[in-house]
């Protein structure tokens, strides 16, 4: 989820806006590099961003009776590292906030710390692990991707925690609660989430871009269509 | 398993994760009523600071029922045409590769 409007009490709000811009900046800096090494990148930006945007709207009906949208960010921290997801995350909540009343202005910094910058160091680190110890492509991608998503709804439940923690319990009580509405449901739509990724990136390595180790790049297409 | 096998059990397999929960609840006497998360977190809220009222609203009016909808699915829409358009276009500059 997107934390609505209004949603975060004011400090919390601007403290979170204030955290979000250096990983906006750090972010476009680290797009631009590799825009530059290969101009052939922005069309693979284009895809990352497209699929995030898809993959946000997606409200899916879930095992538990609720529904939720994944994430999509795995798969760009996977293509171009997780740096460059923040300012991608930004746009299409940006876009979001403004057009569709979906999340907010005010809690647009909480929303890119978790969606964009949270949920992709957290899928390229498994990404990096899986890689290390071997794990071919495609259950790296998977792995990577499903992390990133979860990852993300641990952080919303997080920073819903810090702002509202229960009288008695505090934060830790706060925040099994808001992870009570979230784990559940956010399960199932992360491994299908996992499964659209290889699949798109089947599609991707199948026809084109035979080799995505250029540098920047971290796969090579043959493991994961293979 | 040829690639071909592989992709089509994928797809497969991620079509049986949408059908499961639609499945189960067409079974159950609740009927196809889906709460979203969001509103769930909100309500979250309401119980643990039950005197938190949003000190700020959506700059425009939050669209509600068939236009939420709407609006949700030209999103999904738009970034799909998207998608594939940069897959295809990726399709031929690969080509010459």
């Amino acid at each position: 989820m997107h934390i609505m409007e209004g949603f975060l009490p004011v400090e919390h709000a601007l403290a979170w806006s204030v955290a979000a811009v250096p990983c906006v900046a750090v972010g476009l800096n680290s797009i631009r590099k590799s825009v530059r090494r290969d101009p052939e990148a922005k069309l693979l930006l284009g895809l990352a961003t497209a699929f995030t945007f898809v993959l946000t709207a997606l409200k899916l009906p879930s095992v538990t009776g609720s529904s939720s949208h994944p994430t999509g960010t795995g798969f760009g921290a996977v293509l171009f590292g997780p740096l460059a997801m923040a300012p991608i995350a930004f746009m299409v909540l940006l876009f979001q906030a403004l057009l569709l009343a979906h999340g907010g202005l005010t809690t647009l910094g909480a929303n890119v710390i978790s969606l964009g910058v949270a949920g992709p160091l957290a899928g390229y680190a498994l990404f990096r692990l899986g890689r290390m110890l071997c794990l071919p492509g495609g259950l790296s991608l998977f792995l990577a991707v499903a992390v990133a998503d979860l990852a993300t709804y641990l952080v919303t439940a997080c920073q819903l925690a810090l702002a509202f923690p229960e009288p008695q319990g505090g934060f830790l009580a706060a925040l099994v609660k808001f992870l009570g509405v979230f784990s559940l449901t956010q399960l199932p739509l992360a491994v299908g989430e996992g499964i659209v990724a290889v699949l798109v990136f089947r599609a991707l390595a199948k026809h084109s871009l035979g080799d995505l180790t250029k540098p920047g790049r971290s796969l090579k297409s043959g493991e994961v269509a293979s | 398993m040829s690639p071909r096998v592989r992709t089509w059990s994928l797809l497969g397999l991620f079509l049986l994760l949408l059908a499961i929960p639609q499945l189960l609840h067409l079974l159950s006497d609740a009927g196809l009523q889906f709460v979203g998360t969001d509103s769930q977190a909100t309500d979250a809220i309401g119980q643990l600071a039950s005197d938190y009222r949003p000190w700020i609203g959506n700059i425009l009016p939050v669209p509600e029922g068939e236009m939420e909808g709407l609006l949700f699915l030209l999103q999904g829409g738009l970034g799909t045409a998207a998608l594939f358009y940069c897959l295809h276009r990726s399709r031929r500059s690969g080509g010459n590769e």
